[in-house]
């Protein structure tokens, strides 16, 4: 072993070196240097860049100084250099890629849409074709001008319409004619010149010559030069009213070196990204006083490999040049913080700011020398970098005084340090030490702990080093091109056909192939032969969702737990079944609960649900999954944000326990009112269904077949109306699907009927339904087959079946026949159950005459609220005599209704607006009226009880009312007369009631109201009579609520309605 | 003004057996073709102090075109490279080899790539020259169902006191995948490769690609870093036996002949068939190659046992064996097993030269590349070393066995 400190670090290094070539991708062994290098990225570095690129867009576009004697002034741009050109182009290029990029960021002093407009005509102008057939025509109307001295109009124009073109300036005409008038000017110095010289009248006064003849020689010399002069002048001012841009800008690149001492390349990308060299920046912070740079990124974005490459990318720089001045510590932050607390023997404590407010009462512990320092680094890179060898490290740290000032501090995940306090205690360190020793420190960190680390390291350091934090950034053609070619290349592989296949299909899964982790386990999949979903159906998605983006997500899960399970030899098949299983329960509890820590989702786990994990299964769980990320406190994150609903679905298909569980617990599969119902949760759940459509439509050819859809019945069967509407509309069903159907509900009763052989429904005659599906593609075709034998299936076998849009049946539902389907359903008393939106629908005529057998399909009061909707939406249920009839049958019914003892409260399922919309509308007619006051009186209807206590029915209160509200309303032939509050105090005074109470609420809830026509006309109106501001609120965050209660005008606002906002106002 | 100089503008090309893409409906959406070798000379050179000739396959998908695959393409071109130290140059920068047939021009080993596009770079030693530089092109075409695949060949020259290069000429080369068409017969490929003194074995060979030079390289910095007087060294040859020539020479010349103990050559079964076929003179053994009793060749047999006596080396060198090791399963338990046996001295270390990606594949199409996951995962190995890292056509990793626990 060589005593020389140089092969000591030099060895060192190589070692650091030779750990850091290779690494797991995707569960893969890669070579690290090969893959694909993602851009750090930084906003002032962009913001910069901008700026430089504004000056120049602003030299390019300026105006020429008409009065400039700036003689030096380059005019032959055909001369450019090469290094101008490629900018140009760069330029040129720039702005066609980053067509949005003007206006992502504001430019100091600048119109952004004037920026874009000119920006764009420099791109066009630029062009070297537009350059030179711009030259031609310019000069050969310049030609004209000079030889010319009443240039005709059209040339004049011309040459007016070319320079506009060009510049776009306001001011181009006044300048055009500063700039004739000078060519005029130029033209007469060149013929008094040219007349002295045939005059021989000299000497000329600038002319300090005493010789006559050798002065005439000069003069004749001066005045060839002073004409070549003038015609260059007189190009010039031509060709610069043109191209004054290039021109300034040939001048910028002599004058300002600056701009090109970085490639055009490396300029866009700055300009474009803000992209940063790391290596650059670690050199200038170790020639400064060193300092902090966190490498950002979200969980899979690659800030380990990132901070992998660059450690093997700097040492082989270091090595080949044989330099020991910088030598980098590589350590995980877990690691150096259990030493830390291990090793350091002083302690110390303050309070520390948190970020988004709060203080941390802070106690940690610290080096109390550099021994101690040492001992803390040796072991942390031990642990962190197994091959290392200790005899080796112990060598380096001997060297002392070498080391310590050279080093570079490599810490990666300080999120996943386990506590705050832990984490505080890393910062202090890394803060010690770039203080002390001035080291230049990199340091990986999700952006979830962004400010944190922001914060923290201000308040260690009292801002005496710099703190720089760069993002990861990676584009979509990166991710769909480069990455997948590099990724195989780095695993060894011929990247052709990975390339392809990623290429190809990134389109179907570019909603989740969103970052550098699921492309690489994508290609990984794609590598290991995975077969992913072929089914490829048109889908009506907000959320641009796909059953390739399922199908992949759940090969993610399996294949991404399954590799990194696998590294851990002591793992048998029946604890990586129990780590998956785990795994889904922790997604499904993490999404019905909305609980982020680990330990307690664990807990519940076992509590509701008895599945336990043994320790080491725990373990496992809250280390690396891949697809699972548990930070520091046991937080977990995911790597995309659909993984935990794909991964809930998995749960609810494989164990029906659990989908029990949420609908006994929740009254659904999607949580308590269908909240946690997207678009992939849902996908997951029905993609059995769907791919056995698929199957059958390769395999039927073109016939229709009478199997069901088991999972979508379920599904529908505990959901409410709008989640069923919502998942319709996902598959794209929205309007009719069917042309015909029939069902014969005759047999009902399941022990009358004789099993056929469709599996789930055993005793269900095939030939009792009949659907007849409009016709789509084949898959479309079948699946709206299915929904109908699903739907007709269940309505037979068991005696109700979920409910489906009326539009689905469309024009079917318009035959009023008794042999009809809408007639078969009132007759078999399902239509209430089975079909969402019977309001829009236009009914039986005979039924509002009889109204028993509409009493057999609905309670009285659920067939109120269909009433009532259809009121409410304008949907005619009858002719006008047929509501007529109608109403009063069912006011006959409410009586008795009213009359009963287990009377059911009446309630109606809309909004507050809607509900005073609904009173308006009944106002209209007694009969109305009379029907809901009757409703709301007989079910003690939820108003505020309390309404009473601010004596609302004031004098001043009941006149407004009339005068903003009731007396605008057309009661027409329904209702002759007027109606006032004081009627309706002492005949409905319920509907008074909630009249007010609704006005009130609308009033000073402005969020609530939706109908902008009757907010417009009746409420705004009677809020300014009354002295409430238009954008005061209850709950609104405009203000204290002081402020809210001083801005109203107590001399118009009624007492009772004061009191009740000072009493209600939060 | 220096001229690129083909005879052919139009090549039409045979289907390769495998490695198309596929796409719907059972068609290949990209079809891959043999690869074809044609000569190219550059003359009128006398201007220029340096000469860089590039072959692009201008191609490249987009979320537009994701079916370009025309990109896959991949060129390489083939010279006559010295590869005798007495031979380097004195007065260019460290990666410049003299060119094999002249001494006026030197190769920047740096500058030679292979792939999508590839790149040969001359430095004129004393201008003006008025020889000309002889090539060969190696291209593997890549087709769109019923198109054309183009190789653009260009010529970019620096004149005597300027520092920016011009493009000076510019030759468009077509291809078309015809089905039936001749493949140029291996026996004019090693003919191509003697004319460039590939398989000399004294001082005036040439090396015909990097990799030769690097692995020659590779081993001389080894050697040197090496504390035993003596070491023992094994080569795996799968190859025309051209890249073994290059590291005899090299061992003749600089490398030090006097440090090795024995040279164990592992040769395939049939390596140099056809190159003796060809040329009947150029069989390797002890008497011509001039290594007497340190030469040892051992045959693997064909049925992948492993030869008898297998003694364990210090160096194992190992140069582009992967289609070789990688074809089945057969080859591939043989060379495990080989390196296993190769490797049981302590400290023994293994020089792995493979492409540095899969574009540099040129003549082989395989569906790896390189051994290193089989290195790793199987065989137990860690990198130690790694060696020319700014080459962008070969990877060199020095590999030795994982320390066991304890020690």
């Amino acid at each position: 072993m060589s005593n020389d400190p140089t092969d000591t670090i030099l060895d060192y290094m190589k070692s650091l070196r030779n750990s850091m070539m290779f690494g797991r991708c995707a569960g893969k062994t890669t070579r690290l240097s090969k893959l694909h290098q993602n851009r750090l990225v930084s906003e002032e570095t962009r913001t910069i860049a901008r700026k430089e690129l504004y000056r120049l867009a602003n030299i390019l576009t300026s105006a020429l100084d008409a009065t400039s004697d700036d003689e030096d002034r380059e005019i032959a741009y055909l001369d450019f250099s090469n290094e101008t050109q490629t900018f140009l182009r760069e330029i040129n290029q720039f702005f066609t890629d980053n067509p949005n990029m003007l206006t992502e960021t504001k430019l100091p002093n600048q119109d952004i849409t004037d920026f874009k407009a000119k920006s764009q005509e420099i791109i066009d102008f630029i062009q070297p074709e537009s350059l030179l057939r711009f030259e031609a025509e310019f000069l050969e109307l310049v030609k004209k001008f000079q030889s010319s001295k009443n240039p005709d109009k059209k040339s004049r124009e011309k040459l007016t319409k070319l320079i506009r073109g060009s510049i776009n300036r306001q001011s181009e005409y006044s300048e055009i004619r500063v700039l004739l008038e000078r060519l005029s000017e130029k033209k007469k110095l060149l013929a008094s010149l040219k007349n002295e010289f045939a005059n021989f009248k000299v000497p000329l006064n600038f002319m300090k010559i005493n010789e006559k003849e050798l002065a005439i020689d000069d003069l004749s010399e001066e005045i060839e030069h002073y004409q070549a002069e003038v015609n260059s002048r007189m190009n010039y001012i031509g060709l610069t009213t043109e191209n004054l841009p290039l021109f300034q800008y040939h001048s910028l690149l002599q004058e300002n070196a600056t701009l090109f001492h970085n490639t055009e390349d490396k300029f866009c990308n700055q300009a474009t990204y803000g992209t940063i060299s790391l290596i650059d920046n670690v050199e200038r912070l170790q020639s400064e006083n060193g300092g902090l740079i966190s490498i950002l990124g979200d969980p899979g974005w690659g800030k380990t490999i990132q901070l992998r490459q660059f450690t093997h990318e700097f040492l082989t720089k270091q090595i080949q040049e044989r330099n020991t001045h910088q030598i980098p510590i590589y350590v995980k932050a877990k690691t150096l913080s259990k030493h830390i607390r291990n090793l350091a023997s002083s302690h110390y404590g303050f309070a520390v700011d948190l970020p988004g407010g709060g203080v941390a009462e802070h106690k940690g512990k610290t080096t109390r020398h550099v021994g101690e320092t040492n001992q803390i680094l040796i072991r942390a890179m031990l642990e962190t970098e197994s091959d290392l060898s200790e005899e080796q490290i112990r060598n380096l740290f001997e060297i002392q005084r070498s080391v310590a000032k050279n080093m570079i501090l490599i810490v990666d995940a300080y999120d996943e340090v386990p506590t705050q306090d832990a984490r505080f205690e890393v910062v202090n360190f890394i803060s010690d030490q770039v203080e002390h020793h001035a080291w230049p420190v990199i340091m990986t960190c999700r952006n979830s702990h962004e400010e944190e680390l922001e914060t923290v390291f201000k308040e260690m350091n009292n801002g005496v080093n710099p703190h720089h934090k760069y993002k990861i950034h990676f584009t979509n053609e990166e991710l769909q091109f480069l990455m997948p070619t590099k990724l195989a290349n780095a695993w060894g592989m011929n990247s052709d056909q990975i390339s392809h296949t990623v290429a190809l299909e990134f389109e179907a899964f570019k909603n989740v192939l969103t970052h550098p982790l699921f492309v690489g386990l994508f290609c990984m999949l794609k590598s290991e032969g995975a077969e992913l979903s072929v089914l490829d159906i048109e889908l009506d998605s907000e959320d641009r969702m796909s059953i390739h983006h399922i199908s992949f997500l759940k090969q993610v899960i399996d294949f991404g737990l399954r590799i990194n399970i696998k590294d851990r030899k002591s793992i048998t098949d029946e604890d990586e079944r129990t780590i998956r299983m785990a795994f889904l329960y922790i997604a499904a509890i993490h999404l019905t609960m909305g609980i982020n820590n680990l330990d307690n989702i664990l807990s519940i786990m076992e509590k509701l649900h008895e599945f336990r994990v043994s320790e080491t299964q725990r373990k496992i769980l809250a280390e690396n999954l891949g697809v699972m990320f548990v930070n520091g406190e046991k937080e977990i994150e995911w790597t995309h944000k659909t993984l935990p609903e794909v991964a809930m679905g998995l749960l609810i298909n494989e164990n029906s326990n659990f989908g029990s569980f949420l609908i006994n617990t929740y009254g659904g599969m999607f949580g308590k009112n269908g909240e946690l119902w997207t678009e992939c949760l849902f996908l997951t759940l029905i993609e059995n269904d769907l791919l056995s459509i698929d199957t059958f439509c390769i395999e039927s050819e073109g016939k229709l077949s009478k199997e069901t859809m088991p999972t979508m019945i379920e599904i529908f069967s505990a959901e409410n109306h709008s989640i069923i509407e919502k998942c319709l509309k996902l598959l794209g069903i929205t309007s009719q699907i069917f042309e015909d159907a029939f069902v014969d509900l005759s047999g009902i009763r399941k022990d009358s009927v004789i099993s056929h052989d469709i599996n789930e429904y055993p005793s269900v005659y095939a030939d009792l339904w009949r659907i007849k599906p409009i016709p789509g593609n084949k898959f479309e075709t079948e699946l709206r087959n299915r929904i109908g034998n699903s739907y007709f299936c269940e309505m037979l076998s068991n005696d109700r079946t979920f409910a489906l849009p009326i539009e689905l049946f469309g024009t079917i539902l318009e035959n009023h026949d008794e042999q009809g389907l809408l007639f078969t359903l009132f007759d078999g008393k399902l239509a209430s159950s089975s079909l969402i939106g019977l309001e829009r629908l236009k009914w039986p005529e005979a039924l509002s005459s009889d109204i028993s057998l509409l009493l057999s399909n609905f309670s009285v009061t659920a067939l109120a609220n269909v009433y009532f909707k259809a009121l409410l939406y304008s949907h005619d249920l009858f002719s006008k005599m047929g509501k007529k009839k109608f109403a009063r049958n069912l006011r006959k019914h409410w009586i008795e209704w009213s009359h009963s003892v287990s009377q059911n409260p009446w309630i109606i399922d809309i909004s507050i607006s809607d509900f005073f919309d609904l009173i308006l509308i009944c106002m209209e007619s007694n009969t109305d009226l009379d029907l809901l006051n009757g409703f709301m009186w007989g079910s003690r209807y939820e108003y505020d009880t309390n309404l009473n206590r601010y004596d609302l029915h004031d004098e001043k209160i009941l006149n407004d009312l009339d005068r903003f509200m009731i007396q605008k309303i057309n009661r027409g032939d329904f209702a002759p007369g007027k109606i006032s509050s004081s009627w309706l105090l002492g005949k409905h005074r319920v509907t008074l009631d909630k009249l007010l109470e609704s006005s009130i609420f609308m009033m000073v809830n402005t969020r609530e109201v939706f109908n902008k026509n009757r907010w417009e006309k009746y409420i705004l109106p009677l809020k300014e009579h009354w002295g409430i501001p238009i954008d005061f609120t209850m709950k609104g965050s405009k203000g204290s609520k002081f402020d809210r209660i001083q801005s109203l005008n107590v001399d118009k606002i009624p007492d009772g309605v004061l009191r009740y906002i000072v009493g209600k106002i939060e | 003004m220096g001229r690129i100089k083909v005879k052919r503008m139009e090549f039409p090309i045979p289907k390769a057996d495998d490695g198309h893409i596929a796409g719907s409906y059972g068609f290949n959406a990209g079809i891959r073709g043999k690869p074809v070798w044609f000569p190219l000379h550059i003359d009128q050179i006398e201007k220029y102090h340096l000469i860089t000739l590039k072959a692009s396959f201008n191609y490249k998908p987009s979320a537009s075109n994701p079916n370009e695959h025309r990109c896959h393409s991949r060129v390489g071109m083939w010279t006559a490279v010295k590869d005798t130290p007495s031979l380097l140059s004195n007065s260019s920068s460290s990666d410049s080899y003299q060119h094999g047939e002249s001494s006026e021009f030197n190769i920047l080993l740096n500058q030679w790539r292979f792939g999508k596009e590839a790149q040969i770079t001359f430095e004129l030693r004393d201008s003006p020259s008025y020889g000309a530089i002889q090539i060969a092109v190696c291209a593997m075409p890549w087709f769109l169902p019923n198109e054309e695949t183009k190789l653009t060949i260009t010529l970019e020259c620096v004149e005597e006191g300027d520092m920016l290069p011009f493009k000076i000429d510019e030759k468009i080369i077509s291809f078309n995948c015809v089905e039936g068409s001749p493949e140029v017969p291996s026996n004019m490929i090693l003919k191509l490769f003697d004319e460039f003194g590939a398989f000399n074995i004294d001082g005036n060979g040439n090396s015909v690609h990097p990799k030769q030079l690097y692995t020659s390289e590779a081993l001389k910095e080894q050697l040197m870093q090496h504390p035993n007087k003596k070491v023992d060294l094994a080569y795996i040859g799968t190859d025309t036996t051209e890249n073994i020539r290059t590291l005899i020479r090299r061992m003749k010349d600089d490398i030090g002949l006097e440090k090795i103990k024995h040279f164990y050559v592992y040769y395939k079964e049939g390596w140099d068939t056809e190159l003796l076929k060809t040329f009947p003179n150029l069989k390797l053994d002890r008497g011509t190659t001039s290594l007497n009793e340190k030469l040892k060749l051992i045959k693997l047999p064909k049925d992948g046992s492993l030869p008898k006596k297998i003694a364990s080396v210090d160096y194992t060198v190992s140069t582009y064996v992967t289609p070789w090791a990688t074809a089945d399963e057969k080859n591939r338990t043989q060379y495990i097993e080989l390196l296993n046996s190769l490797m049981e001295k302590k400290n023994s270390k293994l020089i792995s030269i493979d492409p540095e990606n899969s574009s540099n594949v040129i003549r082989d199409y395989c569906d790896d590349f390189n051994l290193h996951t089989t290195y790793i995962e199987q065989l137990d190995l860690r990198p130690v070393d790694e060696i020319a890292t700014s080459s962008k056509v070969i990877d060199c990793t020095i590999w030795e066995k994982k320390a066991e626990v304890g020690e």
